[in-house]
């Protein structure tokens, strides 16, 4: 569990940073992408145990982000969880509809708090793909 | 029985007469034969003639008096034919006059078809009534004809002749109305010269007073049977005003009702359940239907259950029923409404009529909406470099033995705060703009100089993207008059979006020039312009143009709605020309400082 790979797409340069120090902290293997085109390259390469998905972004906004991950093959059985700063309920009903596993908002969590809700998504993943936790 | 008695009195005579005649020719024969008849004929004779002189005597005496009675008779007959022919009239003219005063009428259009058929009735030359006013307890006088009463003038209520009307609740005549003394004030010097009044009462309520005059030099005397006939007719006059007080007092406040669905922008409906049929009041922009069932196909597909459910529980459990919902008008496009509805029940409870009013809330939705995005644009605007804040600080805390490390987070956390500080400023800036509460300060300002400051403060971005910036400055020197810190700001803000939005090594020119008795001021770029659709609504608060979002996302969406607020103020305009793909130019236009 430690050692999983989570690929962060978020555009705000200090919370993409902020996201990837405090995850590597937690001893994750973090990548980073500043928009939704970028997050797609990279989860069809690196194909992360866990998405952090902002929706608030250029270019692919992260609910399309997240439509074109569930329609891909490749990128369909990774786990998102959306980590916004909009707790507008249309967004949450919209993520939730598309498939994301959950929804965080950041203004309310701590560094650590994010890392202990992405352990819990991970084992939540590992059970229901038949894999015990580590 | 007078009959019988002549009768007997003419037969006894008639016996007398023959038995006088028959024993006169008896004793006239024996004396032709030289005869002379028995004593008994002459006494029979003698009693004969008596009785029949007696007879003729008392049927002449009984036949004058009967002739007599007969005369008292014909004369009393003929007196009662003459009332019985009078009362016919009045009755007769009673019923002409209610026909009119019966039928329904307006109140005033009433009491003066009542005020001519009174003075009709008993031939009169003028006539008034006083209706009882039961706020003020006197009487007002509301109708008259013929002597020039003073309409609408209220009278006590225990003054002159109304007052003593209603003392007696009885028809009172005064016919020296000149010399009467308890005549009211305001009638003392009008030339009535005599006049009958008479109570309306209704079910035991006092309408009013009826009153006939007349007027001038006559020698006109109302009497007894005046006053009865008046009488009569003022009973069923007062049942006339009643009815029309209350058809009246039903129209207003039908029309009360009316008015008040029209201010509340609203329509009411009264639905009848039982026979399912709707009545409107209100004036819709739509005819509205009149079946239920077709009312109900056109509530928005999704609102439709809910409203179906909330007004069954009205229905079973009296839950108020206050429900908002989209209703079509079937052409997909649907407006929202609020509708607040009561059941009228039946003896059982059954619900049998569904009265309710529906308001147009669509403008409020719309507002509520833009509130709502409003909210949830700040607060995400808010949240994000509070986040950055947070974790950065965060991720310090853990970092106390790297200084390098701490000092680039510390650097982080400060940069994330300036950038809140600047959301804060512009969302105080905005409200106090809007608002009007922001305190100016009026002065002469010099466009170029105030430009070249921007465009010096901006040179680290603009050399980080290698762009370009040129100025451009008609000859004669351009003084605007305005507030150096808000024209500061609204260049700052026209400029530094066409810093953000031109692309690295892209030029930007600004130009200054005179136009009229206006400043022009512009800035071009060549950055990603503004589509067509968005153009309208770029000045708009929290308006964002749709291909901004693909180059960042860190904007507020108030910068231009600032610029356009603060250039107005200063009683400019502020406006846009671009083509998508190309570049934009913004322009402004100040007036010059005088």
């Amino acid at each position: 569990m430690k050692d999983a790979r989570i690929l962060v797409i978020e555009d705000d340069k200090f919370l993409r940073k902020a996201c990837e120090v405090g995850l590597k902290k937690r001893g994750f293997t973090v990548f980073t992408a500043i928009d939704g085109e970028e997050g797609l390259q990279q989860a069809r390469a690196n194909i992360p145990d866990l998405i952090l998905l902002d929706l608030l972004m250029p270019k692919l906004s992260g609910l399309e982000t997240l439509e074109a991950l569930k329609k891909d093959e490749q990128t369909r059985g990774i786990p998102v969880v959306i980590l916004s700063n909009s707790s507008i309920d249309a967004d949450i009903q919209k993520a939730k509809a598309l498939g994301a596993a959950g929804y965080l908002v950041k203004a309310a969590l701590s560094l650590q708090q994010l890392g202990d809700r992405v352990i819990s998504y991970l084992e939540k993943a590992g059970q229901t793909a038949g894999i015990g936790p580590s | 029985m007078a009959i019988g008695a002549a009768l007997f009195i003419f037969l006894s005579f008639y016996a007398a007469s023959w038995l006088w005649q028959k024993t006169a020719y008896m004793q006239a024969e024996l004396f032709h034969k030289g005869l002379s008849g028995p004593i008994y004929l002459n006494r029979l004779n003698f009693l004969a003639n008596w009785v029949g002189l007696l007879m003729l005597v008392g049927a002449i005496v009984y036949g004058f008096k009967i002739a007599r009675q007969a005369s008292i008779d014909a004369r009393r007959n003929a007196q009662l034919l003459q009332e019985t022919q009078q009362r016919t009239m009045e009755i007769a003219a009673l019923y002409d006059t209610l026909q009119d005063v019966t039928e329904k009428h307006e109140l005033r259009t009433l009491l003066q078809i009542i005020l001519e058929r009174a003075r009709a009735l008993l031939a009169a030359s003028g006539c008034a009534i006083f209706l009882f006013d039961r706020e003020h307890d006197d009487f007002q006088i509301a109708v008259e004809v013929g002597v020039g009463m003073p309409i609408g003038t209220h009278l006590p209520r225990n003054e002159g002749l109304a007052g003593r009307v209603v003392e007696t609740l009885e028809p009172v005549i005064i016919n020296d109305f000149q010399n009467w003394s308890q005549r009211s004030m305001p009638l003392r010097h009008l030339p009535i010269s005599a006049a009958v009044c008479v109570p309306m009462i209704r079910g035991g309520e006092l309408i009013g007073v009826l009153g006939v005059h007349e007027v001038g030099e006559t020698n006109r005397k109302f009497t007894e049977a005046d006053a009865r006939l008046l009488s009569l007719f003022a009973d069923n006059a007062a049942g006339a005003v009643h009815n029309a007080r209350l058809v009246e007092a039903l129209q207003n406040s039908e029309e009360r009702f009316r008015i008040a669905a029209q201010c509340a922008s609203d329509l009411v409906y009264d639905w009848d359940l039982t026979a399912d049929h709707v009545d409107y009041f209100g004036t819709p922009n739509i005819t509205p239907p009149t079946t239920r069932r077709e009312y109900w196909s056109l509530i928005h597909p999704e609102d439709r259950p809910r409203i179906e459910q909330a007004l069954k529980d009205h229905f079973d459990t009296g839950k108020p029923f206050s429900e908002e919902y989209r209703i079509g008008d079937g052409t997909g496009s649907f407006a929202s409404v609020a509708d607040r509805a009561t059941a009228i029940r039946n003896q059982n409870g059954i619900p049998i009529r569904l009265i309710g009013a529906v308001s147009d809330i669509t403008e409020r939705k719309h507002a509520e909406q833009m509130k709502s995005d409003f909210v949830s644009f700040v607060t995400h605007q808010l949240r994000t470099p509070l986040s950055g804040v947070k974790w950065m600080l965060e991720l310090a805390m853990d970092t106390m033995d790297d200084p390098e490390e701490l000092k680039s987070f510390l650097q982080d956390a400060r940069t994330s705060t300036e950038r809140l500080i600047r959301l804060v400023n512009d969302l105080l800036d905005t409200s106090r703009l809007e608002r009007g509460k922001l305190q100016l300060t009026m002065q002469n300002l010099s466009l170029a100089e105030l430009t070249k400051e921007i465009v010096d403060e901006l040179s680290p971005l603009t050399l980080e993207k290698e762009q370009s910036i040129s100025i451009e400055t008609a000859p004669d020197l351009l003084q605007v008059y305005g507030d150096a810190q808000l024209l500061r700001q609204a260049l700052l803000n026209l400029l530094s979006n066409a810093v953000k939005y031109t692309p690295t090594g892209g030029s930007i020119q600004i130009q200054m020039g005179r136009d009229g008795d206006r400043a022009l001021w512009s800035v071009k770029d060549n950055g990603i312009g503004i589509p067509k659709a968005d153009m309208a609504k770029l000045f708009e608060k929290f308006y964002r143009a749709g291909n901004v979002l693909a180059v960042e996302t860190e904007g507020t969406g108030l910068g231009l709605y600032l610029v356009r607020l603060i250039v107005e103020r200063f009683g400019g305009k502020a406006w846009c020309e671009s083509t998508e793909g190309v570049g934009s130019k913004f322009l402004v236009a100040l007036p010059l400082a005088a």
